[in-house]
């Protein structure tokens, strides 16, 4: 138990910062991704066994939690939101904020699988037989989301990516 | 490069700029708590695990298992709530829902401010914890973290949610004022159309109509496998129908049942005298012509 125990913390702590920029890239919020770390970890503590057997504990991890996401796009929004007195956050600002604002604001009008599919594929560079697994899914399916995906994120943008970019 | 590289290209960089909330020590002792309660159900009957949570659970958990909560539900064509002007806001659109309403409102002085009003039926959203807030009409308010918004309980075991976006500092105090404006009033949805049938896999989740005009349309809200398709008839082509945002309107390019239409990837508009008949995606959906077509406007 001891040794399973380090394993396991050793393991997410490594890969924390990994697992909240890609529930951030998921969900686009700083606290939900939080929430959607957490709950991801607190599962895989109870399948530590089975995810620490896999061949990729990173592909599986992964897994879990596009999964968790998915399931919780499915609960509503505010099942998801954190009711503390923990201070606002502050606004960082930056060179390309606006593009960023207009892309992220186009993304999250996806529909959660969809905007899960282009996340995984151009943002975490990953294969279509990963994004396959990782949604049970089949490649097929993971193509045309990509497919409608992306036509729905070109007509979402119109010409505002297009000038954000060569700002 | 692929096109999903570069039209993503600005979030490649995108990463969380707050320190970690995540507590993996608290994982642990959750999972810990998890594997036992799954362990202890993996070795006794169905019917005894029933019992046995009830009475070991709590022992485990070091404290009483609080008692099951009666959960309600809406009915899709009755609104439960009235919302007012407050806050420098006015509802614009009500959307009913089997589980939650939500009433959408927009600034009187037109700038970029958005408020927006979400009531739970009973049970379907856990009690919240945090910093008290002072009462909303009587009923215990808490405030909401990370956005300008409180909770507050509408109903017994019912919690309902204001929140404003954009407006800084000031934010929670407007989402208090137009808190405060809520109250309880059923009405019945007018829908000023018709659809005999609707076809599989369509699944009706709820109805949008505007505040105070039902010249201006009503929509369906329907899903069909996790897309969210609008269905009805409406007028102002160029606003957001729940938002009141403006937008580039559709135009007629083609004909479908004989008559005037716009059919894009993801939506379907007929020109119909009067209010148009639309049916809205956001993402892909099967035989959208097909859906529009079934709209029989009153």
């Amino acid at each position: 138990m001891g040794a399973v125990h380090e394993q396991y913390t050793e393991y997410v702590t490594g890969r924390l910062p990994s697992l909240r920029r890609t529930a951030f890239l998921l969900c686009g919020d700083e606290h939900r991704a939080d929430d959607l770390v957490q709950t991801t970890i607190t599962k895989l503590y109870v399948h530590w066994r089975r995810a620490s057997a896999a061949d990729s504990v990173d592909a599986y991890v992964r897994a879990m939690l596009v999964r968790t996401f998915l399931s919780e796009q499915r609960l509503g929004w505010a099942k998801r939101i954190r009711l503390t007195s923990a201070p606002q956050d502050t606004p960082v600002a930056g060179p390309d904020v606006e593009t960023r604002l207009v892309v992220r604001r186009a993304l999250d009008r996806l529909a959660p699988k969809v905007r899960a599919v282009l996340v995984l594929r151009f943002l975490l560079d990953l294969p279509v037989a990963e994004v396959a697994a990782a949604l049970r899914c089949s490649e097929g399916n993971v193509k045309s989301q990509t497919s409608a995906g992306l036509a729905a994120l070109r007509r979402l943008l119109g010409g505002a990516l297009t000038e954000g970019v060569r700002s | 490069m692929t096109d999903g590289h570069d039209l993503l290209a600005a979030l490649r960089d995108a990463a969380p700029t707050t320190p970690s909330t995540v507590d993996v020590g608290r994982a642990i002792r959750v999972g810990q708590r998890r594997r036992r309660t799954r362990q202890l159900a993996g070795v006794v009957a169905v019917a005894a695990v029933t019992a046995i949570i009830a009475a070991i659970v709590p022992a485990l958990l070091g404290r009483p298992m609080p008692p099951a909560r009666p959960l309600g539900a809406f009915d899709l064509m009755r609104h439960e709530l009235s919302v007012g002007s407050a806050g420098g806001f006015t509802p614009i659109s009500y959307e009913t829902g089997r589980y939650r309403q939500r009433a959408t409102l927009t600034p009187v002085d037109g700038s970029a401010r958005r408020a927006s009003v979400t009531a739970y039926a009973a049970g379907r959203q856990s009690d919240p914890e945090g910093t008290r807030a002072p009462d909303v009409n009587g009923h215990q308010a808490f405030w909401v973290s990370g956005r300008a918004g409180v909770a507050w309980e509408w109903a017994p075991n019912a919690w309902a949610f204001a929140e404003v976006t954009g407006a800084g500092d000031d934010g929670r105090t407007l989402a208090h004022r137009v808190a405060q404006s809520v109250g309880r009033r059923t009405a019945q949805v007018q829908l000023p159309f018709e659809v005999p049938t609707l076809p599989a896999p369509y699944r009706l989740t709820g109805v949008v109509t505007p505040r105070g005009d039902q010249a201006a349309g009503a929509l369906l809200v329907l899903d069909s496998g996790g897309t969210r398709v609008l269905l009805g008839v409406r007028r102002d082509l160029d606003r957001d129908f729940t938002t009141g945002e403006r937008r580039t309107p559709p135009t007629a390019t083609t004909q479908v049942a004989g008559r005037a239409a716009a059919v894009l990837d993801n939506s379907v508009t007929i020109f119909d005298p009067g209010p148009a008949v639309v049916a809205e995606a956001d993402g892909p959906a099967p035989d959208l012509v097909a859906l529009a077509t079934s709209v029989r406007p009153g």
